[in-house]
């Protein structure tokens, strides 16, 4: 269990923050518990990354608060430096010391009384991502993953109350990238320390967090547990950013909204009001056409893996609507299928006015 | 069967031709692979063959090498012997002869106690180095001057030849590194007056020729001072070219300190690493090896500049062949010294340069 020390929350208070007059951040406040991982997801430029920097102290609080426990990083007026602030930190480029071979750079941030306590302590860390026998190697003779790695033991060598990872994975791919993840993963959790991760991937942001807390154009528009983010997302714009999802164009008549393959039942909007129907692929099940039901001609088909996406034209709706079905069921190019939609994968949103 | 034999047999007829191997490959591909290299190569060897035998035949086929005076000289070559006699006035100037034994004990120790720092396994090379740095100094400054121990006092306007020249040169160096390194900091400081003066230093002694500031420091510095002060000429000479290399250096190490990424910063700093520890274990290591070439670069700079020193009055090596050439005795020999003369700043720059190349491969940790 060697490094578990840390027990203090971060939070972050009405953060504001502008570049050059243009705001980046608008008010975010988050709390980060003990042991618990946060991802902050948003597309990029929505201020993620400038909220990690605030509370590294890279860069400068202009407006709001910034604790640990109960020591107070910066606030308007003061300011700890980054070097005072007991943050980890893993980059995305992960910016080891290239001068440096492996075992040195993880030693660095290390304060101990005696080498000897320093030492244990920077082979402990290393153990921890299983890199003690690459101790003597230069950064540049590992691995992508191994170098991620070695950000990490960095990171969490000197024992820190927070650790924030901005984008610790985007220079990893595919199958590594999963690897890598699970590996980081349970290691923070090992670790117990409060966690918050960047990331643009609501993938990884579902496999990793406790909490997602969704950001847009400076604003957290939702912050919760994956499964609520995801099945009761707040806005279309979170309903979209979760995962590749269907939009139609509709209004509201008889408390539903009517769309071109039928009416979805919505409460708390007015008759005639403009909405978004969003529907995710999986919501759509394909079968044998009946009277009733609105009738669709399989335009697509790609076998993706573990299902398969299909695309299929309704008459009334412009664009091709992408459904996934299951890899056992076969469909024909040019069929004619019925459609029905689960509706617990379909969201209803009154049209947002884009500014 | 028959496939192998053509491998088994060395002289069957698939061995490559003749013309792509060996030296006349070798030429082929080097010298003779296009038209312009042809030319360039027929050219190349026109020239070196009009100018190099006849400077053979002049400096060692028809030279003199023996004897004690002009008459030795016999007209057709070289005469060397003006550079015998003039030998120990090249090397020490002025400096007593009875005294030049200290200069040479100080330069014994110098070599001797850097001989560790090029063995690999030798452990306790940073002691070697504070010893070389602080202790060094001071140990030369006292047999150079003398005064003490018995050791009569020698002033510095004796002082000459090549030992002043490399100690102009040596102190020059060893002091605008670190200055120059703490101007290219203060340059990019945060802080507006440091980054100010740092500016307004580097600009100033960058924007006049080492003439005018040599001339500056001799002549028109002691008007400043109050009457009775003194300073001695050396000293002033020493400081006027220190902080003119400083000001190039910190150019040198400035651009060596954009090449970092600003992730280095960041991840120094998120280590808990303080300004100067961040500096001085991150960000200079990785800077000054970037720049090992523009930092040597000035050094060879400054140490040919050191002959500029001879217009305040003070006998450098350089300095002293001119006193030597306007010998009575030996006028009409200033080919002889200046050959000589470029021979031996030659071979101190060359040491320079592949003494550079020896550090950029010691510090070589990236792939490259």
């Amino acid at each position: 269990m060697g490094l578990v020390v840390a027990q203090k929350d971060l939070k972050l208070e009405s953060v504001t923050h502008a570049y050059d007059g243009k705001e980046v951040l608008n008010n975010v406040s988050l709390d980060v518990g003990v042991g618990e991982i946060i991802c902050l997801l948003g597309p990029s430029g929505c201020g993620k990354s400038t909220l990690l920097a605030i509370a590294s102290g890279i860069q400068n609080l202009q407006k709001g608060r910034v604790c640990v426990g109960n020591r107070v990083l910066a606030d308007e007026r003061t300011s700890l430096p980054p070097e005072d602030r007991k943050i980890g930190l893993v980059f995305q480029d992960y910016a080891l010391f290239p001068h440096l071979n492996v075992f040195e750079n993880v030693a660095f941030g290390i304060r101990s009384h005696s080498a000897e306590q320093k030492n244990a302590k920077a082979f402990g860390a290393l153990e921890q991502v299983r890199l003690s026998e690459m101790a003597k190697f230069y950064p540049h003779m590992l691995s992508g993953g191994e170098q991620q790695r070695v950000a990490l033991a960095r990171a969490l060598a000197p024992e820190p109350d927070v650790m924030l990872l901005d984008e610790p994975f985007a220079s990893l791919d595919g199958r590594l990238r999963d690897n890598v993840r699970e590996e980081t993963l349970a290691i923070l959790r090992e670790a117990g320390t409060p966690t918050v991760v960047v990331t643009h991937d609501p993938r990884e942001a579902m496999l990793m967090a406790d909490r997602i807390a969704v950001m847009r154009l400076g604003r957290l528009v939702q912050i919760d547990t994956p499964k609520v983010i995801y099945n009761h997302p707040v806005s279309s714009f979170v309903a979209r950013l979760m995962s590749e999802i269907n939009m139609l164009k509709g209004f509201i008549k008889d408390k539903s909204a009517l769309t071109g393959i039928g009416a979805v039942s919505a409460t708390g909007m007015y008759d005639g009001q403009k909405v978004e129907v969003l529907i995710r692929p999986q919501a759509i099940c394909l079968r044998e056409p009946e009277n009733s039901e609105p009738i669709a001609v399989i335009r697509g088909c790609r076998v993706v893996g573990s299902y398969n996406r299909v695309e299929i034209e309704v008459a009334n709706v412009e664009s091709l609507l992408v459904v996934h079905t299951a890899v056992e069921e076969t469909v024909t190019i040019g069929e004619q299928v019925g459609i029905v939609l689960d509706l617990s994968q379909v969201f209803v949103f009154a049209e947002e006015v884009l500014d | 069967m028959s496939q192998y034999n053509l491998i088994d047999n060395p002289n069957s007829s698939n061995r490559p031709p003749v013309i792509n191997v060996g030296i006349i490959g070798w030429l082929r591909h080097n010298l003779f692979s296009s038209w312009t290299n042809t030319v360039l190569t027929v050219v190349a060897a026109g020239i070196i063959y009009s100018l190099f035998p006849p400077l053979f035949q002049w400096a060692i086929l028809d030279a003199d090498w023996s004897g004690v005076s002009r008459e030795s000289c016999t007209g057709k070559g070289a005469c060397w012997v003006f550079i015998k006699t003039w030998f120990w006035h090249l090397i020490f100037g002025l400096y007593p002869v009875d005294e030049r034994w200290r200069v040479v004990l100080a330069f014994g120790i110098l070599i001797v106690a850097s001989i560790p720092l090029f063995i690999p396994w030798f452990k306790y090379k940073a002691l070697v180095g504070v010893f070389l740095l602080i202790g060094f100094p001071v140990l030369a400054y006292f047999l150079f001057v003398g005064d003490i121990l018995g050791m009569p006092l020698v002033e510095t306007p004796l002082w000459g030849g090549l030992f002043l020249t490399l100690v102009i040169a040596g102190c020059g160096i060893v002091l605008s590194l670190p200055l120059g390194i703490l101007l290219a900091l203060a340059r990019r400081s945060s802080m507006p007056v440091l980054r100010g003066l740092s500016v307004a230093f580097i600009e100033l002694w960058r924007g006049v020729p080492l003439i005018t500031v040599l001339f500056m420091a001799s002549v028109m510095f002691p008007l400043f001072l109050p009457e009775g002060v003194n300073f001695d000429k050396l000293l002033r000479a020493l400081i006027a070219v220190t902080l003119f290399s400083a000001a190039y250096m910190a150019e040198v190490v400035r651009g060596g300190l954009q090449a970092i990424p600003r992730g280095q910063y960041e991840a120094a700093q998120s280590v808990g690493l303080s300004y100067w520890r961040m500096m001085t274990f991150v960000i200079l290591p990785q800077a000054l090896k970037h720049v090992i070439p523009g930092i040597v670069n000035s050094f060879i700079a400054l140490f040919k500049d050191t002959t500029l020193v001879a217009i305040i009055g003070l006998f450098d090596f350089l300095g002293m062949l001119q006193v030597a050439r306007s010998d009575p005795d030996w006028l009409g020999f200033a080919p002889e010294g200046y050959v000589f003369g470029g021979l031996v700043f030659w071979i101190f720059c060359f040491g320079m340069s592949r003494y550079s190349q020896y550090l950029e491969k010691e510090f070589r940790t990236e792939s490259q």
